[in-house]
């Protein structure tokens, strides 16, 4: 039967139902009516001849026909409305089949996105948010010459003056305050600080054209950094960014929107690589940021300016929980990449949940646990019990995992404990998960790979100990090797056990430490100079970060001995101004320390004397190398030197100076404790002892592990890591950053060696480890980092400074399919010229990147010179196509931004090529695979 | 489908236990007041006891068995096949039976009164089906959420097939009716625990479809039961939702079940697809939401990973051997 007929049929029997039902309800109506207006005349005529039959008892016999007339007729109108009333229900079903059959017919009804969204927003409550955002801020504000002309109050310049001090080493101390101040460099505070101090205008215009990190037009209101480190290019941070400036409006030439709310930049990396891609808004950092959650993340930084972000209560007061007995502790990892997976507000949700038991419970805050992946950590630790691990804990758990363990006190609180958790299971209304299945075990499968193969020597007690805690750091052995080095040792000693340790510099040259340190010794002159290198400027690496963030102290511990061995008095720590938890926590620590005579002037009351200052970088990835860090120290451009006279002769001011990278310093004190021997057992011939990574990228498991020299990459990437995300195929490894190379796959046995390493085209560096599956490019790859050293040449060299500009620019024809057939040999080429003719570091290890990908993955540049991107990112040489598994979810449709796919439900979706920007939105929100890269 | 399968067993395994007990006592009653033999005349005599006609128990124990199995069908139609059909067949079977052969009564609503009586008043006793009708759904409530609502209440299921062209009830007005069976439920709690001369059974009174199921009933009662009716063809269930004090107590208790609806027969979308698919407002999030999911069915439909969406590109969703 067709369609039609039965639309047709259906519409006959409802019509037909219709009649009966509303012609019974007539008949039903009149019945009823003319039923009750009888009503009164037959009781009248009862009444008549009862009167009658009184009077004269021979008329009973008519009252009583009369009564038997008007019982039969009420009966006989019982049984006709049962009759109708029957017809009625029959017809009412009958109008009701009909009437669904032909809605039936009419089609499925199907939400529009419209609809959908609607529903999406109520849930997620952004309404409100979304409403401001349309109104648009009170006052539009645009950078102008009008605006740049204001004047300013220059009181703050003179404050950093006097602070700073006049001399032209302050210089870049003194611009990043005034930056801080008045959020770009005012063109009236630089003339301020040319007027006050020995600076000259052109030492100014050097530096702050330098330094990436200043900016010299006005800015928004909030300023997002979007991270282009190597994890979160790999994993999208491009569409971030374009996503961002899609969002904001923000026109092609310029980084604010048009009213003057948001900046957006990018910044190299934020070290947070394992919870890539990661974007920071003013002081906020959102970790697996993808495109759509963008919006989100620019109303949470509007509400968190509005004064309007939900505050928690504080603890609740009371009074015996200060003499109760300590129960045991809990345990808190508050690095920055666990603040930015959202442990800040666990930390808090967990504070109030101890403090609604009543019991004493140390919560406690610990460095970074290494499980990077799980963000955030929380364990609970009661003596005589066994350690309890949840991963991935939210603030809704804190309770749930306090009550777990800690069982409140006094009945009051006891039964308060159990209607919330009955109240909150209720209100949650089944969707909450058990807290249970947040808890990990140490002895767990993925745990155990995870932690068996590491070694931890420099993030000793990772995870145990507070490391703003000195107390608890003396407790674990802390100071014991400066105490033995400065009481039982000659320096000469301890230059002789780091030589035996075999340690080499963790930097990423791997220069032995002994070697370099007893060349400072002998240096004549008697003011040297320590300085412990933090500019972690690698992409991709946050070891440095870590370790400052996690074991202050241990850094500290680290150069003291350092100091105390080649005969320094002062120094220097140079970290990023990226990372500000880092600066914060050696500030303190250094702070604390000399309190206690662990620095200062009578180190241990020895006599001897260490001053520790603290340089923040600005943002200039060549201060990684030495000669340039120490320019910038100096106040000056980071362009490096020529070497010799070293540094170990003529460092900082032309005194002897020792450098070294954080890593070093920190496995100092373990290396002095427990011998050099034990140390020199671990690792392999020429390399010895461990080595911090940052494994990040396309790996199950990140994090920051420590593992021992000689351990093989593919141990590193399949055990620890376990293996690649959503089962893809494992095609590389980036070690070393933008002067390191790619390990393919099939080298994957070479063992993590300097040597091995740099054997086969990559070198250790800092320890960045970026793991690529078969969906990264690596044309793209060696793009991406050519183009990061490109940026960040210093320009003293012209074959770095053109070279590599000339090599960029091969690369981005390729990428775009404009390759020429002979590009690939002018590459290799050009790279070898640039590594000959380079003075420094930076300049020498540029091409690595670009050599290695052509050295082991050839067919891939030869793919893109036929017009193909075999991994499907090269946005020129791709498009999107929706396969046959597609099953009409919409998915692809709602997250489109540019209106390229149409809402068909339940069928299959096309993309419009036009339209499409290649964001790639759409496949990673597809749950059936069912959109393919061509 | 194994837990399915499980609750179903359970849900059959209690009903068996439980109406054994109504056989065992015979109710026998002393005759105190009657009138004499001689003025009903015609040679009556009073019999000395009163008995119950043995037909009415076994009847009992036919309702309670027939509820567990409406029950344990309609959450294996719903959960394990996943049809609507077939869950109209059921209802349109309990709707015939529980409410026009068995005239709405005993219906586990107005037992609630009839509970709390017994409960506070030692000398008010209940038949044994009364408790198991009480008792069977919310102990169901507990293991799969309200299965009772979807095919068997008679009460919803004459809303339920007269549903038409069902809206979407703004959240917000849905959720304050929805306090309003809450209060219904103090007030009938509230009446029943009264003294004897003030107690009201108001359920059962002012039950709006009773009328219907026995063609007859207060005028007033049927003209709200038809009213409940003709807005039911446009807004779903309205009396399961907003008025059921019964439902307010199974509300409460689902929200504490083992299992659920769950809209998709595999994998979770996001794709929210389905978010006006329900007439009864029980959809949040994208997911069923115990408390107010009635069993009803209609969601699966609209999921595009189910069977009769998908593309014979697509594998089929794997339906544990049901």
């Amino acid at each position: 039967m067709s369609r039609d007929t039965q639309r047709l049929i259906a519409r006959l029997l409802a019509g037909a139902a219709a009649i009966a039902t509303f012609a019974t309800i007539g008949v039903m109506i009149v019945g009823y009516s003319a039923a009750v207006g009888r009503i009164a005349a037959e009781k009248q005529r009862i009444d008549e001849l009862t009167e009658l039959a009184r009077e004269d008892d021979s008329q009973s016999a008519a009252l009583v026909a009369e009564w038997d007339r008007q019982t039969e007729a009420s009966l006989e109108r019982d049984k006709r409305v049962a009759k109708e009333t029957r017809v009625l229900v029959i017809s009412a079903v009958l109008l009701l089949i009909g009437a669904k059959w032909s809605v039936r017919l009419g089609g499925r009804r199907v939400p529009t996105a419209k609809a959908i969204a609607a529903h999406r927003a109520i849930w997620e409550k952004r309404a409100s948010t979304r409403r401001r955002r349309t109104t648009g801020p009170a006052e539009a504000h645009k950078p102008c010459d009008a605006c740049k002309a204001q004047a300013i109050d220059l009181g703050f310049v003179d404050e950093v003056i006097s602070r700073f001090g006049r001399s032209p080493e302050a210089t870049i101390p003194i611009l990043q305050a005034v930056q801080d101040h008045y959020r770009y460099l005012h063109p009236d505070a630089i003339a301020r600080i040319c007027a006050l101090t020995e600076i000259t205008p052109a030492r100014i215009a050097g530096v702050a054209s330098f330094y990436t990190q200043f900016r010299h037009s006005p800015v928004g209101r909030h300023i997002v950094k979007v991270c282009h480190g190597t994890a979160c290019h790999v994993a999208g941070a491009q569409a971030i960014t374009d996503e961002l400036r899609r969002e904001l409006g923000i026109a092609a030439d310029t980084d604010t929107d048009p009213t003057g709310e948001f900046t957006v930049e990018q910044v190299a990396c934020m070290g947070c690589c394992t919870l890539a891609p990661v974007a920071q808004i003013d002081d906020a950092t959102f970790g697996h940021l993808s495109p759509d959650a963008v919006p989100d993340a620019l109303d949470a930084a509007r509400a968190a300016a509005d004064g309007d972000v939900c505050r928690p209560r504080p603890p609740l007061p009371s009074e015996d929980r200060e003499t109760a007995p300590l129960l045991g502790e809990i345990r808190i990892g508050l690095g920055s990449c666990c603040v930015a997976g959202g442990s800040g507000k666990v930390h808090q949700a967990l504070e109030q949940a101890v403090a609604a038991t009543g019991s004493r419970v140390h919560i406690k805050r610990v460095g970074c646990v290494g499980m990077c992946h799980q963000t955030p950590l929380v364990e609970t630790v009661i003596p005589g019990k066994p350690a309890a691990l949840y991963a991935g804990v939210g603030p809704e758990n804190a309770a749930a995992i306090v009550l777990r363990h800690f069982r409140p006190t006094g009945t009051r609180r006891r039964i308060t404990a159990a209607l919330t958790t009955v109240a909150q299971k209720v209100r949650r209304d089944g969707q909450a998960t058990p807290i249970t299945e947040r808890a990990i075990e140490l002895r767990d499968p993925p745990v155990a790979a995870f932690l068996g193969p590491q070694k931890h020597i420099a993030t000793e007690h990772c995870g145990q100990i507070d490391p703003t805690d000195l107390d608890e750091y003396l407790r674990n052995d802390g100071f014991k090797a400066l105490a033995h080095c400065v009481n039982d040792m000659s320096p000469e000693d301890v230059i002789a056990e780091v030589s035996r340790s075999g340690l080499r510099g963790r930097g990423g040259a791997g220069f032995p430490t002994g070697l370099k340190w007893s060349r400072v010794r002998e240096a004549k002159g008697e003011l040297k100079y320590i300085i412990c290198n933090g500019d972690e400027g690698d992409p991709g690496a946050f070891m440095d970060r870590m370790l400052m963030e996690s074991f202050p102290f241990r850094v500290i511990e680290g150069i003291a001995i350092a100091a105390f061995a080649v005969g320094a008095r002062e120094g220097y720590l140079y970290i990023r101004a990226e990372y500000p938890l880092a600066v914060e926590r050696i500030r303190g620590a250094i702070h604390e320390c000399e309190q206690r005579g662990y620095l200062g002037d009578n180190i241990l009351g020895t006599g001897l004397s260490l001053r520790l200052n603290i340089m923040e970088g600005a943002g200039a990835f060549v201060c990684g190398e030495e000669t340039a860090l120490l320019a910038s120290i100096e106040g000056k451009r980071g362009s490096p030197r020529l070497r010799p006279p070293f540094p170990a002769d003529q460092g900082l001011r032309n005194k002897p100076t020792l450098v070294n990278n954080v890593e070093t310093y920190t496995t100092l004190p373990w290396i002095i404790r427990h011998g050099a021997d034990s140390f020199a057992a671990l690792g392999t011939d020429k390399s010895k002892g461990t080595k911090v990574f940052a494994l990040a990228g396309k790996v199950k498991r990140g994090g920051l592990i420590e593992v021992p020299m000689g351990v093989t990459v593919r141990r590193i990437v399949e055990e620890i890591g376990g293996g690649i995300k959503d089962d893809r195929q494992f095609k590389a490894v980036q070690i070393g950053g933008p002067s390191g190379g790619c390990v393919p796959a099939f080298l994957a046995d070479t063992p993590v060696d300097y040597e091995a390493l740099a054997e086969v085209g990559a070198i250790m560096g800092s320890g960045g480890l970026v793991v690529l599956d078969d969906t990264d490019c690596m044309v793209d790859i060696a793009r991406y980092f050519l183009a990061f050293t490109q940026d960040h040449s210093c320009g003293k060299c012209t074959y770095c400074r053109i070279g590599t500009r000339r090599m960029l620019d091969i690369l981005n024809r390729i990428c775009e399919g404009r390759g020429h057939p002979s590009d690939l040999d002018t590459l290799e080429e050009l790279a070898h010229a640039i590594k000959k003719a380079s003075l420094c570091g930076l300049g020498k290890t540029a091409p690595n990147p670009v050599l290695s990908t052509l050295r082991y993955f050839r067919e891939e540049y030869e793919a893109h010179l036929d017009g193909r991107c075999p991994a499907g990112k090269c946005k020129a040489l791709i498009t999107y196509r929706v396969t046959d598994a597609c099953t009409g979810c919409t998915l692809c449709a709602q997250h489109c931004p540019d209106d390229a796919i149409g809402f068909t439900p339940y069928r299959k979706h096309e993309i419009d090529a036009e339209k499409c920007t290649r964001c790639d939105i759409c496949r990673t929100k597809c749950p059936e695979d069912a959109i393919e890269v061509v | 489908m194994k837990q399915v399968s499980l609750a179903v067993l359970l849900i059959l395994a209690i009903s068996f236990i439980t109406p054994i007990g109504s056989f065992g006592a015979e109710y026998t009653r002393e005759v105190d007041v009657v009138p004499p033999d001689a003025d009903i005349g015609n040679g009556y005599v009073t019999p000395p006891v009163q008995h119950p006609q043995p037909k009415a128990a076994w009847w009992s124990a036919v309702d309670a068995l027939l509820l567990a199995l409406a029950m344990g069908l309609s959450a294996w139609i719903v959960l394990g096949r996943r049809s609507r059909n077939w869950l109209v067949v059921l209802t349109v079977g309990c709707l015939l039976y529980f409410g026009f052969y068995r005239e709405g009564c005993v219906c586990p609503i107005g037992a609630i009164q009839n509970v709390t009586v017994a409960l506070t008043d030692a000398s008010y006793t209940v038949p044994f089906v009364v408790l198991v009708f009480f008792f069977l759904p919310l102990i169901a409530a507990l293991l799969i959420g309200r299965v009772f609502c979807g095919g068997v209440c008679p009460l919803g299921a004459i809303q339920d097939l007269v549903l038409l062209k069902p809206v979407q009830v703004p959240r917000r007005l849905d959720k304050a009716l929805g306090t309003l069976k809450y209060a219904y439920l103090i007030l009938a709690v509230w009446y029943a625990v009264a003294p004897a001369v003030d107690r009201e059974f108001i359920i059962c009174r002012f039950d709006p479809f009773v009328g219907f199921f026995r063609f007859a009933g207060p005028g007033n009662m049927m003209l709200v039961g038809g009213g409940l009716l003709a807005l039911g063809l446009f807004v779903g269930r309205p009396y399961c939702r907003y008025l059921c004090p019964y439902g307010a107590i199974l509300a409460i208790l689902a929200r504490f079940s083992w299992k659920g609806v769950t809209i998709t027969p595999d994998k979770e979308l996001d794709c929210g697809l389905c978010v006006e698919s329900c007439p009864l407002g029980a959809i949040e999030q994208m997911r069923a939401v115990p408390s107010s999911c009635l069993y009803c069915a209609r969601c699966f439909a609209s999921c595009p990973r189910e069977p009769i969406n998908l593309p014979s590109t697509v594998p089929q969703p794997d339906r544990g051997g049901v």
